[in-house]
């Protein structure tokens, strides 16, 4: 039973893993949910949930560990405004993307590229992932193992069988 | 003057590590009583002169001898007194003499305090540390001498590296080296059995107690790494997956793989070959981590000392491996596991087979994450990044791992495939964690999650967290009634069980708190004094612009913000940038406040420099942050419970092999 639903919650796991990444390539449309108005900002504002994903994707050149989209730094209000003026041109986030890849390099990216080399970042880390668990199934959980202890180790049977022998004794005196 | 003493210190500490080394290699080869003793005693002579090496720099710092260089550049005169005496470890030298002194010191105490049980390794143990040691010692008379003279003395120094003026900042390099260099015992007496050829019983109660210890602290540590960052940044996040911060989370996840492991080698007597392993591991990663930090290979908003010192610490690593390594191949046989009768199979054994997985493999990602760029730029000749969003993709899967096997794990029997109760606990919790995990939405707020993709992950993250805390709770209760409720004897034998239990409550409240994350909002505004506006049912008013304060040697420019909910006032809180005398540069001082559920961040981004009337602010709220740090607090005192736990090992299981053989 337990096997059962250790094996769904895996099986579930990676599928949900793929169905991630899908999503990750397609643009989620622009939620009405933002409320707010900038009123330094034009036609795009900062609180837009398809600029947002777009900047958060991209890496602020100065700083260390953030994106341009958490930092103030120049050069990342810079790489701001540019996304906003490709949004306005009206292309979607891969082609954002792919415009500030061919100028900066894959550098400009917060993730590796998915390809050449580079793929080997995300292969390595999703079959461990996969095959681990395959791997531990195989090696440890369907094994029992039984080692045979050439009666060196005093374990119940043997205990057992010295009381056994005892009472014998006793009852013979 | 005081500085030639200083060096002359180090000097006399190398020599001794250097003596240290050889007679505990002498000692051990030859089995030879004395030269074991004279070798602890070097060990111990090398801790006293690093402690008066320490205390001539720090009444170098408190005298303002500006003739030293190392306090020239860290400190001036207008530094407060415990920034003073923490500027110790503000820079590379410092930092690097901190992580000797620790070292010895701990060395010290694990030599001192050995059970009788390993007193046949202690040669192999002594000499591990004083390689160690002796090579760092090295580093610090030829690279990273703190005691380097800056004649003629300034008349002020150029002062402490302002981010690092902070109460987080000043406890945390100390407690982190501790944590790093508690490692250093497991890994000497790994390296000790494998040397000496055999485990026994007092080598896995040290090597436990140690690795708790040093989890403990690391725990402690990272997470005030966190806090520091969150309270000092101004970025609203804690953990950003920056490369100094994973290089401190790998020997954490480690360290607790090694406790792991420990505990299937305690209680079947096998993994013991993977325990060392482990314990290797631990201590070479932590090494690795001083030495992603102090080498400038990967940029980082931690690194505060770079320094040609770099590629010493790698040839140090590199022949660290090597060493390890062979030593590993050539005795690795001779460590057998225990003739125990039936193992694995359905079990806890196996069960906690796969949390060593999930904490390796989680290491491995974030091993490879953080090196990366680095064998990437080099093979390829291309530059990448890996940044938060790499590791952002992967840690989800760990945790759902985690959790689920930590929930089903602990209702697991060793060498059994029964689970008494298993079916009434798991299903009771399915039912006991639709009421808690609905309080926790209902009270988190996290419909207000504005994408749906993260909606869906935090509902299915809390239900499981509280379904785990069902779990583990009916564990407990399992195990109290096998006992018919006797809590002194619970108290007093199964403290091992319960702070286990209480460090997993804690991972559980950790994880409900990492999930806040999914719902951060933030708004950014600019306005003049007496406006207001509104944002998460909160109103935010600036009464009154910028008013300017003195706190100690920083200047603040403090605009006072009043948050109102509805009509009343809720908090008052203050955001502002400080600003140095010794730098022409602005920090940020966040204004936080809120309550246990969200925290209100405030950052004075900016402010009408002329008549300081209008100021732009930047508000975050940042769901359950305190989750995280309450959390910690109860994984650090589940460590602290298990450390208490005296029953385990007090007998010995298997026989002490190996006498002296005394040649006078």
């Amino acid at each position: 039973m337990i096997r059962w639903i250790f094996a769904i919650v895996l099986g579930f796991s990676n599928a949900w893993l793929g169905a991630q990444s899908a999503s990750e390539m397609t643009l989620t449309p622009a939620a009405t949910e933002d409320t707010l108005k900038n009123p330094e900002a034009g036609p795009v504002h900062d609180y837009d949930l398809k600029f947002r994903e777009i900047a958060k994707e991209l890496r602020c050149p100065t700083c260390t560990g953030l994106s341009v989209l958490e930092s103030d730094a120049s050069f990342s209000l810079q790489i701001k405004s540019q996304v906003k003026e490709q949004m306005l041109m009206g292309k979607d986030k891969e082609q954002v993307l792919t415009y500030f890849v061919d100028r900066y390099g894959p550098w400009i990216l917060r993730e590796p590229p998915k390809q050449g080399f580079n793929l080997l970042a995300w292969a390595v880390p999703i079959a461990l992932l996969c095959l681990g668990p395959i791997a531990i199934w195989l090696l440890v959980w369907k094994r029992n193992v039984t080692v045979s202890t050439h009666g060196v180790r005093a374990n119940e049977p043997i205990i057992a069988e010295m009381q056994e022998r005892l009472q014998q004794l006793r009852k013979g005196n | 003057m005081l500085a030639n003493y200083g060096f002359y210190l180090i000097f006399l500490a190398l020599c001794c590590s250097l003596y240290g080394f050889l007679s505990a290699i002498l000692a051990a080869y030859w089995r030879h009583r004395r030269f074991y003793n004279s070798s602890k005693l070097a060990l111990t002579a090398t801790c006293m002169l690093l402690i008066s090496a320490a205390v001539v720099l720090w009444v170098g710092l408190f005298q303002r001898d500006y003739g030293i260089a190392y306090v020239a550049k860290n400190s001036s005169n207008d530094l407060p007194m415990l920034y003073t005496f923490t500027a110790f470890w503000s820079s590379l030298e410092g930092s690097h003499t901190l992580w000797m002194l620790l070292l010895s010191i701990m060395g010290t105490i694990a030599v001192w305090t050995h059970s009788k049980d390993n007193e046949h390794i202690m040669p192999y143990v002594l000499g591990s540390i004083q390689a160690v040691l002796g090579w760092m010692l090295y580093l610090a008379v030829t690279y990273s001498d703190p005691f380097v003279a800056n004649l003629p003395a300034p008349p002020n120094g150029r002062g402490m590296n302002e981010l690092l003026q902070n109460f987080y900042m000043a406890i945390h390099p100390p407690l982190l080296f501790s944590g790093y260099t508690a490692l250093a015992v497991p890994f000497a007496y790994s390296i000790a059995a494998l040397c000496f050829g055999d485990i026994t019983e007092g080598w896995l109660k040290t090597v436990r107690r140690w690795s708790l210890f040093a989890f403990v602290l690391l725990t402690a540590a990272i997470s005030l790494g966190g806090r520091w960052a969150y309270v000092e940044l101004g970025w609203a996040g804690y953990w950003a997956w920056d490369p100094v911060e994973n290089s401190s989370f790998m020997p954490w996840l480690m360290c607790t793989a090694l406790l792991h492991s420990l505990l299937v080698q305690d209680k079947l007597g096998h993994l013991k070959r993977l325990s060392i392993v482990l314990a290797i591991a631990a201590f070479f990663l932590s090494y690795f981590g001083t030495f992603l930090t102090r080498s400038g290979v990967v940029s980082s908003v931690h690194s505060f000392a770079e320094s040609p010192i770099g590629p010493n610490y790698l040839y140090y690593l590199s022949g660290l491996i090597l060493i390890s390594t062979a030593i590993y191949a050539f005795r690795a046989p001779s460590i057998l596991p225990a003739d125990t009768e039936k193992v694995w199979g359905f079990s806890k054994e196996s069960a906690l087979v796969v949390t060593q997985f999930l904490l390796l493999s989680f290491a491995a990602i974030i091993f490879i994450g953080t090196v990366f760029p680095i064998v990437s730029e080099a093979l390829t000749q291309q530059r990448i990044t890996v940044q938060a969003p790499y590791f952002n993709m992967f840690a989800p899967w760990v945790g759902l791992g985690t959790v689920v096997g930590i929930a089903i794990g602990q209702l697991m029997r060793y060498q059994s495939s029964q689970m008494p109760y298993a079916k009434q606990v798991i299903f009771g919790s399915v039912l006991f964690a639709i009421p808690l995990s609905f309080v926790l939405i209902y009270l988190g707020e996290v419909m207000k999650t504005p994408k749906t993709v993260n909606l869906i992950a935090q509902i299915v993250g809390l239900y499981l967290a509280s379904w785990a805390i069902g779990c583990l709770c009916g564990d407990l209760f399992i195990k109290l009634k096998d006992l018919r409720f006797q809590w002194k004897l619970f108290f007093k034998r199964n403290l091992a069980y319960f702070g286990a239990w209480v460090a997993h409550i804690g991972v559980m409240i950790a994880i409900i708190g990492f999930l806040g994350n999914y719902r951060g909002m933030e708004t950014r505004k600019t306005l003049k004094a007496g406006e207001s506006f509104e944002f998460f049912d909160y109103r935010f008013e600036v009464p009154d612009g910028i008013k300017v304060k003195t706190e100690q040697n920083a200047t603040l420019f403090a605009a006072h913000v009043n948050v109102y909910r509805g009509e009343t006032l809720y908090q008052s809180m203050e955001a502002a940038q400080s600003r140095y005398p010794t730098k022409d540069q602005t920090f940020n001082e966040i204004g936080i406040g809120g309550n246990f559920w969200h925290d209100i961040y405030i950052v004075l981004v900016d402010f009408d420099k002329t008549d300081g009337k209008r100021v732009t602010l930047q508000v975050n709220i940042n769901p359950t942050v305190r989750f995280v740090w309450t959390a910690i607090v109860i994984m650090c005192l589940g460590g602290v419970i298990a450390l208490f736990d005296l029953y385990r090992g007090n007998k010995s299981r298997d026989a002490v092999a190996g006498a002296w053989e005394v040649k006078a």
